[in-house]
């Protein structure tokens, strides 16, 4: 899929976003009791509201399709414990959209992902209530979100302990962890569907993957177990895949060349494991995609350039544009002396000043339509807020109409 | 007849009206983004803006009508080294006054008191190649200062409400509203907003002036 293609489809992808989150609030609604779709409703609703109120503050049209804040809350919410107070989901999916989309431009316009920097803002005002886990079929306090806490397994490993659950819990989510990161195997499947009907492309999801996958390979942080055992733990606690699948494909916030996207992977797989390593907080991931949201424009712009220069097809035009230029360098005289292009224009300006042109003599169809372009102008002004001097405006219609301009 | 003249002036020399209206139409913080550094950072709380607030009353007004006086016929480069030299001077005695009203407290802001001798606030003026009269130092000092204060103790109780939950040390909520408004990204984000909501009033207060012109007329 080319990228003009990819850019036209920007309302598709938000319904196949809105379409692929489904199955994950299905599941986080069966193990982690219904309070998942409160949550969710929450944030979806916060989400439209800043919107609209948005949009009316800034006196554009209400747009009813743009899914992409209602998106992101979505996935938000899917990054956070199934205990988190309301009141934090609400303001920071207000605070986000309003700074984070709506600041910059609006609709397509933002540069950071908006899941991300919520997640962000969620977790550098409320760390506690944020990562607190929530072990699948506890009974959660529907209002409230009371519930016992309990230990996810990044928590464990960035203490320095062994996790233990078994690979098949892992893969189906039934461990301690976030509402909806942890289905690994619905996510996988998700992305699938997403790539199948062409609202993804694998080029991000994989340099991420492969990178966040070498760098756990290449330094562990498991230590007396094998590699292999450490990556797994690595990959499959986190929401690693996750980020993958659902945060670092939204088309406004990154590249759209297939190599840019490659090193975009790259880049926030490796910032995102150093997050993980020596950050404070488990979810690195959002901080690199934001850290490498920033850089977005620039791998395209470089690739796009790289692509240009080397494609072979280009070589004539290049070289028929070069042959055209030297031409114009060296203008031929009647007596068969070549000027340089400076000398040329030095003798065109001499000749322009020795004859200087007369004006143009108004015929009547030009002096009608100059008639119908003042009075279009008289008409959009607005006297109501507007104060005229109309010896000054009749002085400037004259000055701007002179001679038939 | 008199409020329609009024309007009709300071729309007319709207520039003049702003150039006036420190505190509301041209804050120095809201409007013109100077000092952002210390607020953002160190106006976390009413008290720390109170500290800030009282170090720009004395320092801001006595460092202009000293460098007016003294700055008359020197050129440019040489007042760009004598302006923070002079509020350098204020600063020291300044701190003395502080030290002497608020004890150890005075120092709890750390490098962000200081900092002001050489932030745009107080330093600005040498840029300016016209003399300015004593007269016109001391008032507009004066309204800079004013516009400063208000900006400066607005912004500290916003940040410990949302921060804490408190005012000037008083619990008014059990919950934080927004736990990052103590840090130096959270001031910036909320001067920026306050900067929004205070452009978007005075731009609204000019089209209301507008039209109640028109409407007379």
């Amino acid at each position: 899929m080319n990228s003009q293609t990819y850019k036209n489809n920007y309302r598709q992808h938000y319904d196949y976003m809105m379409l692929a989150l489904a199955p994950l609030i299905i599941c986080a609604s069966f193990i982690y009791s219904a309070r998942v779709l409160l949550v969710c409703g929450a944030a979806f609703i916060t989400a439209r509201i800043v919107d609209v109120a948005m949009a009316v503050i800034r006196k554009q049209e209400i747009d009813a399709d743009d899914k992409s804040s209602a998106v992101a809350a979505l996935t938000f919410a899917m990054m956070l414990p199934v205990s988190v107070p309301l009141y934090i989901v609400v303001v920071t999916v207000a605070l986000t959209v309003m700074v984070g989309k709506h600041a910059f431009g609006g609709k397509d316009s933002y540069p950071f992902s908006l899941a991300a920097l919520a997640m962000c803002v969620a977790a550098v005002n409320w760390p506690n209530e944020v990562f607190k886990a929530v072990a699948p079929l506890t009974s959660v306090n529907f209002w409230t979100g009371a519930a016992q806490s309990a230990l996810t397994g990044s928590s464990q490993i960035k203490l320095g302990g062994l996790p233990y659950i078994s690979t098949f819990d892992l893969l189906l989510g039934n461990h301690p962890a976030a509402m909806g990161s942890s289905f690994v195997l619905v996510i996988v499947a998700i992305g699938i569907f997403l790539l199948a009907t062409k609202q993804i492309t694998w080029h991000i999801p994989v340099s991420f993957l492969a990178t966040c996958t070498a760098f756990s390979l290449a330094f562990p942080r498991i230590y007396g177990v094998s590699r292999l055992y450490s990556l797994k733990y690595e990959i499959l606690c986190s929401a690693i895949v996750f980020y993958a699948v659902f945060m670092m494909n939204e088309p406004a916030t990154t590249p759209k060349n297939p190599r840019a996207k490659l090193v975009f992977g790259v880049l926030t797989g490796l910032l995102t494991m150093l997050f993980r390593y020596y950050g404070s907080y488990e979810i690195g991931g959002c901080f690199a995609l934001l850290l490498v949201n920033a850089t977005e424009g620039y791998w395209d712009r470089l690739f796009e350039k790289k692509t240009e220069d080397s494609t072979k097809e280009d070589k004539p035009a290049k070289e028929q544009v070069k042959a055209e230029k030297t031409a114009s360098k060296h203008q031929s005289e009647p007596n068969g002396k070549k000027l340089y292009r400076k000398e040329a224009v030095a003798e065109k300006t001499v000749k322009a000043v020795k004859q200087p042109k007369q004006p143009k003599e108004m015929d009547a169809t030009t002096t009608l339509d100059i008639i119908s372009r003042a009075e279009d102008e008289i008409d959009q002004v607005d006297f109501s807020t507007q104060t005229i001097d109309m010896e000054q405006a009749l002085r400037e219609f004259e000055e701007r109409y002179k001679g038939g301009k | 007849m008199d409020r329609q003249k009024k309007i009709h002036e300071e729309l007319l020399n709207w520039d003049d009206t702003v150039r006036k209206r420190k505190i509301t139409l041209s804050n120095p913080v809201f409007i013109k983004g100077l000092a952002l550094a210390p607020l953002a950072v160190a106006a976390t709380t009413f008290k720390n803006s109170f500290i800030l607030s009282l170090m720009v009353v004395m320092l801001l007004t006595p460092t202009r009508v000293i460098t007016s006086l003294v700055t008359r016929r020197m050129s440019v480069p040489l007042k760009t080294f004598f302006y923070p030299m002079v509020s350098a001077l204020v600063f020291g005695g300044a701190y003395y006054v502080m030290y002497k009203i608020m004890g150890v407290t005075a120092f709890s802001l750390g490098v962000y008191l200081p900092i002001l001798v050489v932030d745009p606030l107080i330093v600005k003026n040498f840029e300016k190649t016209r003399k300015e009269s004593f007269t016109y130092s001391i008032i507009n000092g004066l309204r800079n200062t004013a516009g400063f204060v208000l900006a400066c103790m607005l912004l500290g109780c916003l940040r410990e409400f949302l921060a804490f939950g408190t005012v000037a040390g008083r619990q008014i909520m059990s919950v934080a509203l927004l736990p990052m408004a103590d840090k130096p990204f959270g001031g910036y984000l909320i001067i920026g907003l306050i900067s929004a909501v205070w452009s978007l009033c005075v731009n609204l207060y000019k089209e209301r002036l507008i039209k109640e012109d028109a409407m007379y007329e």
